[in-house]
């Protein structure tokens, strides 16, 4: 299946129905404060086990991009930013509603949201391919070599405390190791528990840590006013000579988007904070930011949404997954008996070109129905939440004992959930781990063939080139970090 | 400003300890896995070499938590809400967060013990929905319907459609 085909195959019923589901829901879920794109992913991925392979992917990508634009409409209404990607949205969008023009703030957002979306498809599809012909070459020792680099850039690049990141990602790799061990067949680290024989399941630990813990943190600000501009449609389609003012700031805070979403683990955030920043820094109206300056908002809608397609680069060419989204994209290409990386170009091009047509697709129809049904959408953020969370529970319960009938998988789901909690309580980041988590049997198997092959010596992980140059990556990456966190001062 | 600082350099130094615990049980346990057949690594090496790392990095957290070095966090959460910076206009609810946490750990226990998913479902739908809205008899009334819908709505969705076998 071509490009194309893919294309084709997303304007017959089942797929486009599929597509058009998963954006309506993802922008739903997207403007409803508490619930990110991110937990309803999880929730979404017991439901794809029963679908080809094909449409569970497109059904994801869908909520992916809707989600992610979906904060706006909350970001702008309510000053809550119902991802929190839209958080910079909200500093400004926010003043523009409530100046009179809702319709201008969200159709301004909406045409950034557009534009960056589909630059970030373009470097998508031409990145993508030339990265993976590349990888294709990589053997064992190369492999290792990547996944130990991407887990250092990780735990180096979110930003904060890279000792914490990096204990974070460890913790996700030990987690994983429970169950049997692929490579000699025999059963390891039990602890003489019957439920640890097959591991730690991703569905389970995944639903834990990113839906019931965000549930019961939301239930803190369950008292959060309802403080709202009332939406209204004009404004909402901007014209052309608004695309060509704000064309370039548009394009630079795509940029951003896209390289921050290939950087693993930064995410949408810091790409809206660095564009809107940018954006500042070179405005010749700074002092309207934070105000309800156009600008702003264009900056950080251009940039999150620009991130979607940046962050599928390294999932799609060397099996990589730069932060949650992606690592449930990736679980969802493991649960259908995918081998994420390089090699799905060949053996699953469908897949491949499946997730690059959706990209595209859904970023069209997310701008229409952002456009036509603005009004409906913000109505969701009225929704009382004291209702809506119990279900949301429900579901996470469900989600973690469906795929294998076990009770034991709805304990495992509530233990990561407190771990979930008590890890950002401490402030360690998630991302190192989920990474971490999800890659640790690809990085030991790896390992492990390398050793076979070379009769135990680690030595080509230092002899082979690319290995090389990765393992010296991860070290100067390690070494900047500790001598920036050596260099802060005494607390 | 000094209070806040102290409490977070406590929560680092519990949170180095809970590591380094975990990592030395887990490289003991390892250390118990069977030699290696086929090849050079084994079963048990890479838990030992990784939990060897991690007990190494909790040391690390946990001097620089003891001897007040700056440690840093996380800036980036992906979990809204838990930042603990406090809200001006309205009360954070701790006490919610842990009913909830409790009325889920009661649920699971409840369907592991045997209780017919539906009414069990039913029961936490109402009581949840209860204690987080403000408790008026209209609330309530939502929360019983929306308790009824839903515990039926769920249990059509997964066992006649999606023909899962629940407890």
């Amino acid at each position: 299946m071509t490009l194309v085909d893919a294309f084709l195959h997303l304007l017959s019923p089942l797929p486009f129905a599929i597509m058009t589901g998963g954006v309506l829901i993802g922008i739903a879920v997207g403007v409803m404060p508490g619930i990110t794109a991110g937990m309803l992913m999880a929730l979404a991925l017991p439901f794809t086990y029963g679908m080809k392979s094909v449409d569970a992917i497109i059904m994801l990508v869908a909520m992916f991009v809707g989600g992610v634009s979906g904060g706006l409409v909350t970001a702008t209404l309510m000053r809550i930013p119902g991802e929190p990607n839209a958080i910079m949205t909200t500093l400004d969008g926010y003043p523009l509603a409530k100046r009179g023009f809702p319709g201008r703030a969200l159709g301004l957002g909406n045409a950034a949201s557009i534009v960056g979306g589909t630059l970030s498809w373009a470097a998508l599809v031409l990145l993508t391919q030339p990265l993976a012909k590349v990888a294709v070459l990589f053997g064992p020792w190369e492999n290792f070599a990547l996944v130990t680099t991407a887990l250092v850039l990780i735990a180096s690049l979110s930003r904060g405390s890279f000792l914490k990141g990096m204990i974070a990602a460890l913790l996700g790799v030990l987690l994983a190791m429970p169950g049997v061990d692929e490579t000699s067949g025999l059963v390891r680290l039990t602890f003489g528990l019957n439920a640890l024989t097959n591991g730690f399941q991703l569905l389970p630990v995944v639903v834990g840590l990113f839906a019931l813990s965000q549930i019961v943190a939301d239930t803190l600000h369950i008292e959060q006013g309802n403080d709202h501009v009332r939406a209204n449609m004009r404004g909402i389609v901007i014209s052309l000579r608004d695309y060509a003012v704000h064309g370039w700031n548009m394009l630079r805070s795509s940029i951003i988007g896209i390289w921050i979403g290939i950087l693993p683990g930064v995410g949408a955030t810091v790409a809206s904070i660095a564009a809107y920043t940018t954006a500042k820094n070179v405005s010749k109206q700074p002092e309207l930011f934070g105000n309800g300056s156009e600008e702003a908002i264009v900056a950080a809608e251009s940039a999150n949404n620009a991130t979607t397609g940046g962050t599928l680069i390294p999932l799609l060419a060397l099996g990589i997954p730069g932060g949650l989204a992606d690592a449930i994209l990736l679980a969802a290409l493991i649960i259908h008996d995918l081998r994420p990386g390089p090699l799905l170009y060949s053996t699953s091009p469908e897949i491949v070109n499946a997730i690059m047509a959706t990209h595209l697709a859904a970023h069209i129809l997310m701008f229409l129905l952002m456009t036509l049904g603005c009004l409906l959408f913000a109505r969701l953020m009225l929704i009382p939440r004291a209702f809506l969370f119990p279900i949301v529970i429900v579901f996470c319960i469900l989600g973690a004992y469906a795929p294998d009938t076990q009770m034991s998988d709805v304990w495992i789901m509530l233990v990561f959930g407190a771990a979930g909690l008590a890890m950002e309580y401490a402030r360690f980041p998630l991302a190192p781990f989920v990474v971490g988590f999800v890659l640790a049997p690809l990085a030991e198997g790896k390992l492990r063939s390398g050793l076979m092959m070379s009769a135990g010596s680690i030595e080509p992980l230092f002899t082979r080139p690319i290995s090389l140059a990765l393992i010296c990556v991860a070290l100067v990456s390690c070494v900047w970090s500790i001598r920036s966190e050596l260099k802060g001062r005494r607390a | 400003m000094e209070t806040a600082e102290a409490g977070r350099r406590r929560v680092d130094a519990l949170a180095a300890i809970i590591v380094l615990v975990f990592a030395v049980v887990v490289f003991l346990a390892a250390r118990r896995e069977p030699p290696p057949l086929y090849d050079p690594f084994g079963p048990g090496t890479a838990p030992m070499a990784v939990s060897a790392v991690l007990a190494f990095l909790a040391v690390i957290l946990l001097v620089r938590a003891l001897l007040g070095l700056r440690i840093g966090q996380s800036a980036q959460s992906l979990i809204l809400g838990l930042d603990g910076s406090a809200p001006a206009d309205y009360r954070l609810r701790p006490d919610l967060a842990a009913i909830t946490f409790a009325t889920s750990l009661t649920f699971i226990g409840a369907m592991g013990l045997g209780l017919p998913f539906l009414w069990s479902t039913m029961a936490f739908l109402f009581v949840l929905g209860a204690c987080l809205s403000d408790r008026k008899p209209r609330s309530l009334a939502i929360a019983a319907a929306v308790a009824v819908v839903g515990a039926v709505a769920v249990d059509a969705l997964f066992r006649r459609i999606l023909l899962v076998q629940l407890p």
